[in-house]
């Protein structure tokens, strides 16, 4: 592990901070990218980039009450503790949950009845690859469970090796980027629908990595996090659901 | 546009700076807010928000350009100068 990256002038600057900013940079960098090669005006992208990056803010703490419970309140509720750097931003579960809402209110502040954000889609994945090193690097929540694979590794603190969690989830990252780039052209995944794949295919491979994460189960053999991803998927698929339906009415 | 923009950046960096004098104190430590400070400051934030917001749809949206640039600056420029992760100090959160 490499708690501090390097130094500046004789400050610190620790690699979990550190990737969390480059992390954010990356998702801006390649949201412009997308956005200027799909012809995205920046009258829209701007309001609905920064709506979804407030949302964003908001829903990561605000998840964490469903995460920790009401120990958690004092760094949900207090406005001023949102900018404290020493408590965190949060969950990215939540924030991707209140980046979406925060998105799609602002692009119906627009007027647009459609959903122009897939230019997030490659973005969330590339932005979260690098995120995930830092989480690594600093040994967040201890790296993972117990293993004896090859590629398990040390950690501070305790006399046995661990899964890599966190790079097992910037490696899917950085093939769900391939995945998704290579698919952002493709009719059917328009209109939303390549976004709403980029969090699915997130979803469901964070439900399977917790199983080797160290976060507390909570009932079933399951963790909040694991909850939290099932409601992300029930809701996509009561989406998709709901919109056959409408499509099958139509026909008739 | 762009001047209804700066406005409502402005706007934020106000509030946010109202609301650091209501938690400071000389002694160096700052005191946790009670129950009716943080509903009024999340009203005075809301309501500032939508009156925004009615002026000129982006006088609001300088208003999260504030609020966004203020997170990147104090959370996560800020959280890279120390020991901090997602929701805790390096190593196993404090709050389990």
């Amino acid at each position: 592990m490499v708690p501090v990256l390097f130094e500046i002038a004789g400050v610190p600057i620790y690699s979990h901070g550190f990737f969390l900013l480059l992390g954010l940079l990356t998702c801006v960098a390649v949201v412009i990218w997308e956005a200027r090669r799909r012809r995205w005006p920046p009258h829209e992208v701007i309001p609905i980039g920064l709506a979804a990056f407030v949302g964003g803010i908001l829903g990561a703490r605000i998840s964490m009450l469903f995460f920790y419970g009401w120990e958690a309140a004092p760094a949900v509720l207090v406005q001023q503790s949102y900018f404290d750097p020493s408590i965190g931003p949060g969950s990215i579960l939540g924030a991707i949950a209140g980046a979406y809402l925060g998105g799609h209110l602002a692009s119906r502040s627009l007027g647009k009845t459609g959903c122009t954000c897939d230019a997030f889609a490659p973005a969330l994945a590339l932005g979260l690859a690098v995120g995930r090193i830092g989480d690594y690097l600093s040994a967040e929540d201890g790296v993972g469970k117990a293993s004896t694979l090859p590629w398990a590794v040390p950690v501070p603190g305790v006399d046995y090796l661990v899964h890599p969690a966190p790079l097992y989830d910037s490696a899917f990252n950085i093939l769900w980027f391939v995945v998704l780039v290579a698919l952002r052209d493709h009719p059917r995944l328009q209109d939303g629908n390549l976004l709403k794949l980029a969090v699915g295919g997130y979803a469901f491979f964070r439900f399977l990595v917790e199983f080797v994460r160290n976060n507390d189960v909570v009932a079933f053999g399951l963790t909040a996090q694991q909850y939290a991803c099932l409601l992300l998927l029930a809701g996509l698929a009561a989406y998709y659901g709901r919109r056959r339906d409408r499509v099958l009415e139509l026909r008739r | 546009m762009v001047v209804a923009f700066v406005f409502g950046f402005v706007i934020a960096i106000v509030i946010d700076f109202i609301l650091s004098l209501g938690a400071f104190s000389f002694q160096g430590t700052s005191s946790a807010p009670g129950a009716g400070q943080i509903v009024m400051s999340w009203l005075v934030t809301g309501a500032a928000f939508w009156i925004l917001y009615k002026m000129h749809r982006w006088a609001a949206y300088g208003m999260l350009g504030g609020f966004a640039s203020l997170f990147v600056l104090l959370a996560l420029v800020g959280g890279a100068l120390g020991p901090y992760t997602c929701f805790s100090t390096y190593g196993y959160p404090p709050l389990r």
